[in-house]
């Protein structure tokens, strides 16, 4: 009886994951873009509808209901608007990394309006129904009956109606379905409008179990997340029965296994599912790998020979960071330790998306599981030499990287993507439960690092954590220039190309995140003794959109382009004085700014600026050819 | 050395795309694989060289079973081909795309090899240039020189004359023959009739996912099924 009871408290969870992962689906099949707004959108609705019921009793739930519903299709359309019509050229990737940027700006503006505090909870109905030893809550019923419902009118619009018929055609190909006369571009507002209202109801019913604040959406669209990882990205089906499994899942993990390591035992569970059944819980089996479409100008060329624009800036900067610390600086030299670390941070995830051309969100969870060895190891040794650390760091961060990489980096970069997202919330759970080694809520106090002698003052920690990226700089470069980076670049540009030609796609795919997944527990280690301590928030999710910020900003896959991100989004928060609300809005827009109108960073707009001389080069080239061409056949007549 | 192929069907979600495909290629032979767009001619290719898996029939190098291996291990055992676009990896130079397949060489023997290829097809002088910058004809001389950096025995090329001048298409004639001559076997995928005719000794025909008609090019152009198929009227 008792697993009757968790199976039913499960479902209706599972169903609340269920519509919002339904509402992913939508958006991702007309425009492969993935919402990661649609949490902030559902999390005003819901402020909106504490609002209209504060101080009015239950029977003005509906309405509240209804007004979120309305009020997260508004939203919802605008942010498909500002996807659809501003960042046009943007890349799929870009524009879901945008959604991050709207999620920021969005969770800073529902802060300004509603505050900091939580609000009780709006529930319709309450008290529970007692049937056969099973207890029902009513309130639970209310919210199941809803998804159901929701559920059932999505499935018709997209079998019955005029309209899902157009989406499908979208879905299969935007460009043919254009042609045939779908209005494209009102189709996919349409599936922002849908999705968003099924993201606000969401987050209302939410907010009628507990009470309603600022994270009432984070847990669902987690798992909803994890649901799509499961169920495919595409597949409708996939991500209901993908939500209810999960849910139903973690309520009888909860109830007979662990409680408190719920999320990172359903999330094994996936990972392992995976690796048996590459194509998920629906998938159909997939015959060729999917060319994902040309390659980004703005992605970066592998480095060969010498570029004498970047050896220069490279020099200056190199001297710049040298002297720093003799000059009076507008902050404390720690700051600037911090920018270095972060430097360190900014390039792992710029290679992986430079060179690789995939995309991880989570990048924050590989920095703390970095952060976090590195802490450990030196609290339990406190002369445990410098080199020592870095390599136990990287090792456990690779280690994380390359069983998330096997299972995940497939057909789209997606899935790893949203993996490492759900990643940065298991190792969250982790370092909470595991409190003998990590410190739990309060972190860990970390030791000064050894080299040779113990470095404790600011200056020569900045000088240690220079030196470390050095040292990652020099990796990089020879890692580019050696067969590994060739391969890299061969899978991003073209796969089946590269598979003709002999290169295992998946291996470097997965080579390509394991050495970034490396470098990221590099960075973890510099700021954990930089910091002096490792805290179980640093490294989360906003830390992670800093990290995409950094990388948009300077420009993926280049050197000098991660110093001025860095840069940017470690200094800028010291120069605000902190105000850390205010600096989430800043960052958000930022992004939201840099990915609209500075297509690859600032290294993409030098680029563009060389390019111009290039272009004349392809002239003579093509002169050069039209002589070559005529007298090839002479060449290999001989 | 010899490819045989034997009955190769592909289905995709319940549509044969290719269906009983047989093809003989002798060494040094120049075969050629015509059909309308859409018949299959595409799909047999990927099926050849391990790009998707067919659902059955046999791939035999010199009796050698090897059907259903891996891209990179029909390309070891001697088969490298090109694309129907030519599909050079742009951030590479044009030197760092021919070293791709023979990166296990290692670095230095590999640069050595691409420089003899790029000499054989007269690329030299491009070497440098990135890809992303090479104009059409370019490309498809520079993905033609990579199918031969893993000194192939066979090699299939996917419409390689898509696109290109007269000229261009005249040097294209020469290096093929050039190529039948050093003993390499090529496979040569169009719809371009005339480039397929004046080059090839065999034609093979493929319509609807079936081999239409096999023969000599003369054999072929009289073959009325390939008229009607091609023209779409009956004699």
């Amino acid at each position: 009886m008792y697993a009757v009871q968790l199976i039913i408290d499960g479902i209706v969870i599972g169903a609340l994951y269920a519509i919002v992962a339904l509402g992913q689906v939508l958006i991702f099949r007309t425009t492969r873009v993935l919402n990661f707004a649609q949490g902030a959108i559902a999390t005003i609705s819901t402020f909106t509808a504490w609002l209209v019921m504060d101080g009015t009793g239950a029977m003005y739930w509906w309405l509240a209901f209804s007004l979120a519903i309305a009020l997260g299709a508004i939203m919802g359309v605008l942010v498909g608007a500002l996807l659809t019509f501003v960042m046009a050229k943007a890349s799929v990737l870009e524009k879901s990394t945008a959604c991050l940027g709207v999620f920021q700006l969005l969770g800073w503006g529902a802060r300004v309006i509603f505050g900091d505090s939580p609000k009780r909870k709006i529930a319709p109905v309450e008290g529970n129904i007692v049937f056969g030893g099973l207890m029902i809550n009513t309130n639970g019923l209310v919210i199941a009956a809803i998804c159901a419902v929701a559920i059932v009118l999505v499935f018709l619009v997209i079998s019955k109606t005029r309209m899902g018929l157009g989406m499908r055609a979208l879905a299969q190909d935007e460009e043919t379905a254009r042609q045939y006369g779908v209005p494209a571009r009102r189709l996919i507002l349409t599936s922002w409008a849908i999705s968003s209202a099924i993201g606000s109801a969401a987050g209302v019913l939410v907010g009628s179990m507990l009470q309603v604040d600022h994270s009432v959406m984070t847990t669902i669209m987690i798992m909803s997340f994890a649901a799509l990882v499961l169920g495919g990205f595409t597949s409708s089906i996939g991500a209901v029965v993908g939500g209810v499994t999960l849910g139903v899942a973690s309520s009888l993990v909860s109830g007979f296994l662990a409680p408190s390591y719920k999320n990172s035992i359903v999330f094994a569970l996936i990972l392992l599912f995976l690796t048996i059944r590459p194509d998920g819980l629906i998938g159909k089996k997939s015959i060729v790998v999917q060319e994902s479409g040309p390659t980004p100008e703005t992605l970066p060329s592998l480095p060969s020979g010498r570029n004498r624009l970047v050896l220069i800036g490279g020099g200056l900067l190199a001297l710049a960071i040298l002297v720093l610390p003799m000059f009076p600086l507008p902050f404390p030299i720690s700051s600037f330790s911090v920018m270095i670390a972060m430097t360190i941070a900014v390039i792992s995830l710029s290679v992986f998306m430079g060179y690789v051309g995939e995309i991880s969100l989570g990048h924050g969870a590989l920095v703390a599981l970095g952060a976090y060895s590195a802490g450990v190891m030196m609290k339990v040794w406190p002369t445990v030499p410098y080199p020592v650390v870095l390599i136990v760091a990287a090792a456990v961060a690779g280690l994380a990287g390359a069983i998330l990489g096997w299972a995940t980096i497939r057909l789209a970069g997606l899935y790893l993507a949203v993996a490492t997202l759900v990643l940065t919330f298991v190792v969250l759970e982790v370092v909470l439960q595991a409190r003998d080694l990590t410190g739990g809520a309060t972190g860990l106090y970390v030791p000064s690092p050894v080299l040779g002698v113990k470095v404790t003052g600011d200056v020569g920690k900045y000088y240690v954590a220079v030196g470390t990226l050095v040292a990652v700089i020099i990796i990089v470069q020879l890692v580019l220039r050696s067969r590994i980076g060739q391969r890299w670049v061969a899978v991003r540009d073209a796969p089946i190309a590269a598979m003709a030609n002999g290169v295992a796609v998946r291996r470097a795919r997965v080579s390509g995140f394991i050495f970034s997944s490396l470098i990221a527990g590099v960075a973890g280690a510099v700021f954990s003794f930089i910091v002096s301590h490792v805290g179980p928030t640093q490294y989360g999710l906003f830390f992670s959109i800093f990290l995409l910020l950094a990388v948009a900003l300077g420009g993926a896959g280049s050197i000098l382009g991660a110093f001025l991100g860095a840069a940017f989004i470690s200094l800028l928060p010291v120069a605000l004085n902190r105000t850390s609300g205010m600096t989430d809005g800043i960052m958000g827009l930022t992004l939201i700014l840099v990915i609209a109108f500075l297509p690859g960073g600032v290294a993409g707009l030098v680029e563009r600026i060389r390019t111009r001389s290039l272009l004349k080069r392809r002239v003579d080239t093509e002169q050069e050819l039209s002589t070559t061409s005529t007298s090839s056949g002479s060449v290999i007549k001989k | 050395m010899t490819l045989q192929v034997r009955d190769l069907s592909v289905i995709y979600g319940g549509n044969t795309a290719l269906d009983g495909f047989n093809l003989t290629v002798a060494s040094g032979e120049l075969v050629g694989l015509i059909g309308p767009n859409g018949a299959g001619k595409s799909t047999a290719v990927n099926a050849m060289t391990g790009i998707i898996k067919p659902n059955s029939g046999s791939v035999q190098i010199d009796q050698k079973e090897l059907v259903g291996a891996s891209p990179a291990r029909m390309l070891r055992s001697g088969m490298a081909r090109t694309f129907q676009q030519a599909q050079l990896w742009r951030g590479m130079s044009v030197i760092q795309n021919l070293t791709v397949p023979v990166l296990r060489l290692g670095r230095r023997a590999a640069e050595q090899r691409a420089r003899e290829v790029a000499e054989l097809f007269g690329i030299t002088r491009l070497l440098d240039v990135s890809a992303a910058l090479l104009p059409y004809g370019a490309r498809r001389l520079v993905e033609v020189s990579r199918a031969m950096m893993t000194e192939p025995r066979i090699v299939m090329l996917d419409e390689p004359g898509a696109g290109l001048t007269p000229n261009e298409k005249d040097s294209l004639r020469q290096a093929l023959h050039t190529l039948s001559e050093s003993n390499v076997s090529v496979v040569l995928i169009d719809h371009d009739m005339d480039l397929v005719m004046n080059t090839c000794k065999r034609v093979t025909v493929l319509d609807a996912g079936r081999v239409l008609a096999e023969g000599t090019p003369i054999e072929i152009r009289e073959n009325p099924e390939v008229i009607t198929a091609y023209l779409g009227v009956s004699k």
